[in-house]
């Protein structure tokens, strides 16, 4: 009952058709973006390409049935993160449009150092004989997800959940930082705003 | 070269190209840009790379299975790559919001001083 | 006709009807969300074009299209055009997944020449794509071997929505999240600091709001062990003590109130409005769009708000669900009817039952001022986030204490007049303790200081200041 093009378990020729248009569609999308997010020199640009990226990469996930990881995809990396680096971008860009460019050499060596290392991966790829399921029917039910996280990963899991306290803690405490010492500052900078705090 | 990878059936191979090219672009974007956040949105790119790699190889190498059978080390590794990233990014813009206090700027060439 | 029937799936119809629905909808509620502001101030609203104003919303969509497409000279391009592309396309893909009107089942017969070896894959192959075949296909032939016919008789079942997601709920709130980009990037492609701080402030009122949205949501989804709002929306379909039908908003009437608050603050209307606040931002992040540019950021609020006001249906009250929608084929899946008619019935009711969410949505903005930002975030971090915390833990130990001992539920999984009762006394429990926390709380530091700004009213030179200041 479930609607899947992806989860057909049979390898028949249309389901197959499907997949490969998905997988190009998400693939370039993926791709092309990421191209641009390589190449684009307004970081705006390059933050909405990576949105691009992100969300052509959730696509993949749901082709291969990795439909939970999709959705995490888009709620955690796409609504979250890049939304918090997208504020970053727009709180540290003087004007919008400023920009710092890499110099002239540098960009060539990257650049070749980029296209011989793909070359390379590329062939590594191609030539290697991958050991992998024929017929592989993966259906990855979220219950199961959850039961191997609190499983046989709940270790890694509590470390992780630890780990987010101290970075929230931590984040929490660089902002906050900031913060007072531009009221120490205040003194020194003649700025509007400070000094109207200094009043208040 | 492409001989050996059939263009009509998706397979691992695929993917695998794919994240390769995602993974380079993320190393170009960490060797081109000069703003910090650029750099830090190449990392994400080079993360998303390892992230299909891994949901890829887990459903082409142990795609079968059901019930306790289920393999998932592939997805639960990318959940974990994914919360990673987004604690990183949290530090990072953080430190970065910090260095934009003090220089009035985050071109990363200009950190330099070792005294903020 | 027939290979339609049996090789177009339903969804495809589905989609095309459920489409053309909310976007004809979204305009005529533009024309009611005028109507009833006007009602709000007693004036007569918009009542120039056709009777009563009908046509209004066909006169603002000319007006839309024919206006002087101004983009002004140093905005982004690309950046400026894809922002409100992103937004009508967000919105249109979060359609998708809401569960219109249950599982529909149908029997067929066909007919084939010659005998058959697999009734099973003939019946597959004359079944719609994601439809299931239920139970083993009936085949009877008759004639001699030339003039051989089967007779194959099957039933498949398919569900009446456009795409049955196992992940659907979080199907919505993923794709909703993407939605701020349409805001965010709008306001910074304009160029102008009103749009972009209009699109700053938006972004941080649509990331905090999605937490107590998502915990909400889960307080529903760990009742029933289901992310597939389909299957939520069936497990709601039953009654307890005959008459009260089991609808979640008689057992976890807090998550709802969280719910509706949040899906106002995702949708930027009033009193979360900060972001297109017309004072202060003179429209916030479409401040420099017209024509359609500007047409397709105001379709897509209203768009948000029936797909949101749509989940909030499904999750809380009983989707579908109307007494005599009931299925007929089998009690212990009353989604599941043979009957066309009430698929088509279920989805009015459900459509009608979201334009009554939206009512309040419009009551609520025409009724309650502005927020100032601090206070937003304020209700968010130190109000509905802790709130949506405990609601969760307050559920899930409910349902481990009592679960195990209710048989029906064991048995069913369905929410039974017991648990009922015990979530109800749970959510009274959780308020008092609520309120009680609230009093001890440290209050918030005060935010709403009179800044000397230089050159206010509240200015004064710096040398009749008090040297303690």
């Amino acid at each position: 009952m479930s609607f899947s093009v992806l989860a057909q378990s049979d390898i028949s020729d249309a389901a197959n058709t499907a997949t490969a248009v998905l997988f190009y569609l998400f693939a370039i999308m993926a791709g092309g973006s990421a191209i641009c997010v390589a190449v684009s020199r307004n970081i705006v640009r390059t933050a909405v390409a990576l949105l691009f990226t992100l969300t052509g990469v959730a696509g993949l996930y749901f082709l291969l049935n990795a439909e939970f990881l999709a959705a995490v995809q888009l709620v955690v990396y796409a609504g979250g993160t890049l939304i918090l680096i997208i504020f970053g971008v727009m709180l540290t860009s003087k004007s919008p449009f400023s920009r710092f460019e890499a110099k002239l050499g540098e960009v060539v060596i990257a650049m070749s150092l980029a296209c011989v290392l793909l070359f390379a991966l590329v062939m590594g790829i191609v030539r290697t004989t991958f050991a992998t399921d024929e017929f592989p029917t993966g259906n990855y039910p979220i219950d199961r997800l959850g039961q191997v996280l609190l499983g046989d990963y709940l270790v890694p899991f509590e470390v992780v959940s630890v780990l987010l306290l101290a970075v929230m803690i931590g984040a929490a405490y660089l902002a906050k930082g900031r913060r007072r010492e531009g009221e120490e500052g205040a003194a020194r900078s003649g700025s509007l705003s400070r000094q109207a705090r200094e009043w208040s | 070269m492409l001989a050996g990878i059939q263009f009509g059936i998706i397979g691992l191979q695929h993917y695998l190209v794919l994240a390769a090219l995602l993974f380079v672009c993320g190393l170009a974007t960490i060797l081109v840009k000069r703003n910090a956040i650029g750099i830090l949105m190449g990392v994400e790119l080079v993360l998303n790379a390892a992230n299909v790699n891994l949901v890829a190889f887990n459903r082409f190498a142990h795609g079968g299975g059901a019930g306790p059978a289920l393999k998932l080390d592939g997805q639960v590794f990318a959940i974990f790559v994914i919360v990673l990233a987004a604690a990183e990014a949290a530090v990072a813009l953080a430190i970065f919001l910090n260095f934009y206090n003090n220089f009035s700027t985050i071109d990363v060439e200009r950190a330099q001083n070792l005294r903020g | 006709m027939s290979w339609i029937e049996t090789h177009i799936p339903a969804w495809v119809f589905i989609a095309f009807i459920a489409h053309g629905a909310i976007l004809g909808t979204v305009a005529y509620l533009i024309l009611l969300e005028r109507k009833i502001a006007a009602w709000t101030q007693d004036r007569l609203g918009p009542n120039r074009v056709g009777p009563f104003g009908l046509l209004q919303p066909i006169a603002d969509g000319l007006k839309m299209l024919l206006k002087e497409d101004y983009r002004p000279a140093d905005a982004d391009p690309r950046l400026f055009t894809l922002a409100p592309a992103l937004m009508m396309f967000v919105m249109i893909l979060s359609i998708a997944v809401l569960p219109w009107g249950g599982t529909k089942q149908t029997t067929r017969t066909i007919q084939v020449a010659g005998t058959i070896d697999s009734a099973t894959a003939v019946a597959e192959q004359n079944t719609p794509f994601g439809a299931t075949l239920i139970g083993t296909p009936i085949v009877q032939t008759s004639g001699e071997d030339e003039s051989a016919k089967s007779t194959i008789t099957y039933t498949y079942r398919y569900a009446f929505q456009i795409a049955n997601l196992n992940i659907g709920v979080l199907y919505i709130v993923a794709i909703l999240s993407i939605s701020v980009y349409g805001v965010v990037v709008g306001g910074w492609a304009s160029n102008n600091k009103y749009s972009f701080l209009g699109g700053l402030r938006a972004t941080a009122n649509m990331i905090s709001y999605e937490v107590p949205l998502g915990l909400s949501i889960l307080t529903i989804v760990v009742m029933y062990g289901s992310l597939n709002l389909a299957t939520i929306v069936e497990a709601q379909s039953h009654y307890w003590f005959g008459v009260i039908p089991a609808w979640n908003i008689f057992t976890q009437p807090l998550a709802f109130f969280l719910f509706l608050t949040c899906i106002h603050a995702e949708a930027n209307r009033a009193p979360f409005d900060i972001a297109e606040a017309e004072q202060e931002l003179v429209g916030g992040y479409h401040t420099e769009y017209s024509a359609m540019r500007f047409g397709l950021f105001f379709l897509s609020e209203y768009a948000g708000m029936i797909t949101t006001s749509a989940v909030c249906v499904a999750l809380f009250f009983g989707g579908w669900h109307l007494p005599g929608l009931g299925g007929n084929v089998d009690p212990a899946h009353p989604s599941v009817t043979t009957s066309l008619v009430v698929c088509v019935l279920r989805a009015l009711v459900f459509f009608v039952k979201t334009l009554i969410i939206i009512g309040i949505f419009m009551w609520v903005r025409w009724s309650l001022p502005r927020f100032r930002f601090d206070q937003i975030m304020n209700l968010a971090w130190r109000a509905m986030i802790p709130m949506a915390l405990v609601m969760l833990l307050v559920t899930a130990t409910t349902l481990y204490l009592f679960g195990p001992h209710d048989e029906a539920f064991r048995a069913t999984g369905l929410i039974t007049w017991k648990m009922a009762v015990a979530l109800l006394i749970a959510n009274a429990v959780m308020l008092v303790i609520i309120a009680a926390g609230a009093a001890l709380l440290p209050a918030a530091p005060p935010t709403n200081r009179r800044v000397r700004v230089l050159g206010s009213r509240f200015d004064q030179a710096p040398a009749a200041v008090p040297a303690t200041a």
